[in-house]
């Protein structure tokens, strides 16, 4: 769209900082009132949704010009859409499509950190996963599997994604676990999977990502599903946000459901019974892109009338029906967990630190991000953090590692499968 | 030039490189206005570098930098009010985000904060040891220190006071880099008690309406806290952008009293002020029950539309009222007792309200709603005096806006915000004006000819505006000559937030006297 398309969100800023905060009628203590990673760890304004704003309308007003410290600012933000949630809960403007139209800006300048960016278009183009790994070796965590029951013309397409594949199969064979134990017909797309596309998209590499998506949404095609599964909160949003988005429609006609969502259900339904006491303190972390930021794309077009009215108006996506609930309610049914919350939660949760690419490029900020969020787990008492996300999970591990933290690093399908 | 590239290294060494820069980008994101966006930073400049001291050490050093090198400084906390734009070359923009610790004194109901405590954080941390301050308008999310220097402004003052009444001790670097310490703290190391020894130097520190920084950086202040009935941050409610949180039901109680014009509702604030009652007293604007739940600006639009007033008629007046029963669960039920004996005698009828918005005048999440309607607002009638005089200052208004509106939002309104403060002592009153970013320079001059009006009613016009003091000035009794006196005795060199201070200082640069006034009109 470019950058000027947005020049009345921009010029909207009011500064207020409500960006760099969690909403304060959540807040619980003083300790754990932040949520811009970027914020609360470089303290200058430049590095919050705010300074950036600023930045944006002297780029458009063009009094400065793209330049390494602004990609470097830019590169720092996981895009968790916090400031997003926050702003949008009075004003009636878009800050994270802005951020990520300036990563766009930033690609088309060359400014963008181009070792990372080679290595992820090369890896992408020729393995087809964001690790550069074999492709030959996706699905090879099957091969662990003791059973999985997959139907050749099922409805529904379990979407495993790269970071399960290759880092954490443990997610992946439990997703199949939970399936199979609620006899649901399914299959995987196999050695047609390919990558997400998630990293080319927030890296600003919009045609890369659309190579790879309408690619996935071609095999969908040929496997006639109608549903799509994912245990990954990045695949997730692609698949339910970001691929209609990018055909400017609000859906493609195929349904995209974390496996939480479904799990959440059976359980409700009778369909899935947990016979097995898991005796753990489980806290849960909300990932950003299944929380506060997975309400459809609604695709709007039409014009600005008087005091800044849309004309249609326009459905803002802000944070309100993100999938909070299905998580929460899975752990709270195992027999023998005690589950306890964080402070920051559902949509002022703070960001695991490794999304928007900071992983692959920043990765020291990464994990100091999740050694907050990490310590933020210990201080409720819990033994376990869980998160739906296989990216999550990684760099929680990693973080946890490195600092260690003793908090075991789980995903909710894992605790769930170990109660089936 | 190598002065500045001197200064900037010394300011270096002082804070640390990770918490020095001078990158243009980085600068950028400190030269524009929030609030008052587009007219109060007119004349910006983006500053020279940004530092990030963690102590009052480094706060003194760095002003010593500024005035051995002659660089403005400003000194900003959350920054949402634009006045701290800077406007010269060469600024060194102080941000305070390090200096955030907060200590609080149970016993002795106050608050030690440093520049960088939010009422967010304080107001949470107090409510656990069963305290609590009245978060401001503009926001919890603002600074505690920086809202208690310039305003303090919040539903609950009724009953704890404006700012300046809650102000204890302070450590303060003036402009010079001078460390000063006042009430108790210049003899203990405690900050408990905020008059003298001698003259109460708070009357320097922030007046009534506080100097935007130019008057040097306090790093500390000591705060009065309140007594709440419960212990404990109470149960939250609500996912983005309707959350809210519960106070207990057997102690908090709402009501809106209805007049039909604002004669009977002012009659009935005094009424409540003389029988000190009540926790909050506001009479709240008709537009703003359409602000407040509007889903979107095109949902406020399309509710509006439908139940404004007609054009010519009184819009009614709401008083909301907040009992609290602070001490006892009786308490508040003789406050009921003797609001409903008020509402019959002036004629009111009285209704129970719901309590879900009681979050937010103990932590005002959403400070930005005055953005609903068009986008931009700004206040343009201040009284700050008594209720009559709001009453009347507020209607008076009627032609002046007929000037603006349209293009300005049309809000029907016959009166405007008006507040109690300190048991009715003082009566607030505020106009909105909600107009389109298109209509800023509109704004700009509706708010000089608001001053003007003010004047020529002899009302008190909030000192809000220190770039229209060669307005005020000659017309309040040429009090901008005594601000520029303490201006030149305290920062001689002009450099703590330049134009502050009463722009109709002369600045002086390096060891020339430049012979005009800054930016404005000189004073009579």
């Amino acid at each position: 769209m470019g950058l000027e398309a947005y020049r009345y969100d921009i010029e909207m800023c009011l500064r207020c900082s409500s960006c760099k905060w969690i909403d304060p009628m959540w807040s619980r203590s003083k300790r754990y009132n932040k949520i811009c990673p970027i914020s609360s760890h470089f303290h200058f304004d430049a590095y919050s949704c705010q300074g950036l704003m600023d930045i944006s309308l002297s780029l458009l007003d063009h009094e400065i010009s793209y330049t390494d410290q602004l990609a470097d600012i830019l590169y720092h933000c996981t895009l968790c859409g916090a400031c997003d949630v926050m702003c949008k809960r009075t004003l009636d403007i878009e800050r994270l499509l802005i951020l990520e139209e300036l990563r766009r800006e930033l690609v088309k300048h060359r400014l963008s950190p181009q070792k990372p960016q080679s290595r992820l278009t090369q890896a992408i183009g020729r393995s087809h996963n964001l690790y550069g790994a074999a492709h030959e070796k996706r699905f090879l965590w099957m091969a662990g599997l003791r059973k999985a029951s997959l139907t050749a013309k099922a409805k529904m397409v379990y979407f495993v994604g790269c970071t399960s594949s290759y880092r954490h199969p443990e997610i992946a064979q439990a997703t199949i676990g939970l399936l199979n134990a609620a006899g649901i017909e399914f299959t995987v797309m196999g050695p047609s999977e390919w990558c997400c596309g998630n990293p080319l998209l927030r890296y600003g590499l919009l045609d890369e990502a659309k190579k790879v998506m309408d690619h996935n949404l071609e095999v969908l095609q040929d496997f006639e599903a109608d549903t799509v599964i994912t245990s990954c909160a990045e695949c997730y949003h692609m698949w339910k946000v970001d691929y209609p988005r990018q055909h400017e429609k609000k859906t493609l006609g195929y349904q995209a459901l974390h496996i939480t969502q479904l799990v959440a259900d059976w359980i409700k339904g009778g369909t899935l019974k947990f016979k097995h006491p898991v005796e753990l303190t489980v806290t849960y972390h909300d990932s950003c892109r299944l929380g506060r930021l997975s309400e459809p794309h609604e695709p709007w077009s039409g014009r600005r009338l008087e005091y800044g009215k849309l004309y249609p108006p326009k459905i803002w996506r802000r944070g309100t029906e993100g999938v909070y609930a299905p998580p929460r309610e899975i752990l709270q049914s195992i027999p023998g967990l005690r589950f306890v919350e964080m402070e920051r939660v559902r949509e002022n949760g703070f960001c695991c630190g490794a999304g928007g690419g900071v992983k692959g490029v920043y990765n020291d900020f990464a994990l100091a991000t999740g050694i907050e969020r990490l310590t933020e787990a210990k201080d409720t008492g819990a033994q376990v953090l869980a998160s739906s996300c296989p990216f999550c999970k990684w760099n929680f591990q990693e973080a946890a590692s490195l600092k260690e933290i003793d908090l075991k690093i789980m995903d909710v399908v894992e605790i769930a499968a170990q109660a089936i | 030039m190598a002065r500045i590239k001197e200064a900037k290294k010394v300011l270096k060494a002082i804070v640390g490189e990770k918490n020095f820069s001078d990158d243009p980008i980085v600068c950028q994101a400190y030269s524009r206005g929030g609030y008052g966006k587009f007219f109060w930073d007119r004349g910006r400049k983006v500053p020279g570098c940004v530092v990030l001291p963690g102590s009052t050490q480094e706060v003194q050093s760095i002003v010593k930098v500024a005035n051995r090198y002659r660089m403005p400084f400003i000194p900003i906390g959350t920054f949402f009010i634009s006045l701290c734009v800077p406007t010269e070359p060469n600024t060194i923009m102080v941000d305070m985000k390090r200096m955030d610790q907060l200590v609080i004194d149970e016993e002795n109901m106050l608050a030690l904060v440093e520049p960088y405590v939010t009422y967010t954080e304080l107001v949470t941390e107090a409510m656990k040891v069963g305290l609590y301050t009245s978060a401001p308008s503009c926001g919890a999310q603002v600074s505690v220190l920086a809202n208690h220097l310039n305003q303090g402004m919040g539903q609950l003052v009724h009953r704890v006071g404006y700012a300046n009444r809650r102000v204890l001790a302070a450590e303060w670097v003036l402009p010079n880099g001078e460390i000063l310490k006042t009430g108790s703290a210049a003899l203990l190391e405690d900050y408990f008690w905020g008059e003298g020894p001698g003259p109460d130097l708070r009357g320097l520190m922030r007046g009534w309406f506080g100097h935007y920084g130019g008057m040097g950086i306090v790093t500390k202040m000591a705060v009065k806290l309140f007594h709440l009935p419960f212990r404990g941050i109470p149960e939250q409610m609500g996912i983005s952008p309707r959350t809210a949180f519960k106070l207990p039901e057997d102690r908090f109680k709402w009501f809106v009293l209805y007049y039909p014009d604002s004669i009977k509702a002012v009659d009935a604030m005094y009424q409540i002020g003389h029988a000190e009652i009540g926790a909050v007293v506001v009479r709240i604007p008709f537009i703003w029950r359409y602000i407040s739940q509007a889903k979107s600006r095109e949902d406020f639009w399309e509710q509006w539309e439908k139940h404004r007033p007609s054009e010519g008629e009184v819009t009614p007046s709401m008083v909301r009222v907040l009992l609290c029963g602070f001490t006892s669960k009786e308490q508040l039920e003789y406050e009921e007792r003797v609001l409903r004996d008020i509402a019959k005698e002036t004629g009111s009828e009285i209704r129970e309200a719901t309590p879900f918005s009681s979050g937010h005048v103990f932590k005002l999440g959403i400070s930005n709603n005055p953005a609903v309607p068009a986008g931009f607002f700004g206040v343009t009638k201040y009284a700050f005096d008594s209720f009559d005089h709001a009453r009347r200052a507020l209607q008076e208004t009627k032609d002046l806006k007929k000037r603006v509106i349209p293009p300005f939002v049309d809000d029907r309104e016959e009166s405007g915000w008006m507040q109690s403060y300190d048991m009715g002592h003082i009566g607030y009153g505020e106009f909105f004006s909600y107009y389109d970013r298109s209509m800023t320079d509109l704004f700009e001059e509706y708010q000089e000819a608001s001053i003007r009006h003010d004047i020529g009613m002899r009302a008190f016009p909030s000192a809000h505006f220190p770039q229209y003091e060669h307005i005020l000035g000659p017309a309040m009794m040429n009090y901008d000559r005594i601000m520029r006196e303490v201006g030149e005795t305290f920062d001689p060199l002009h450099i703590s937030n330049p134009p502050r201070m009463a722009p109709t200082r002369r600045i002086k640069r390096n060891n020339r006297q430049r012979g005009e006034d800054h930016g404005n009109k000189k004073s009579a």
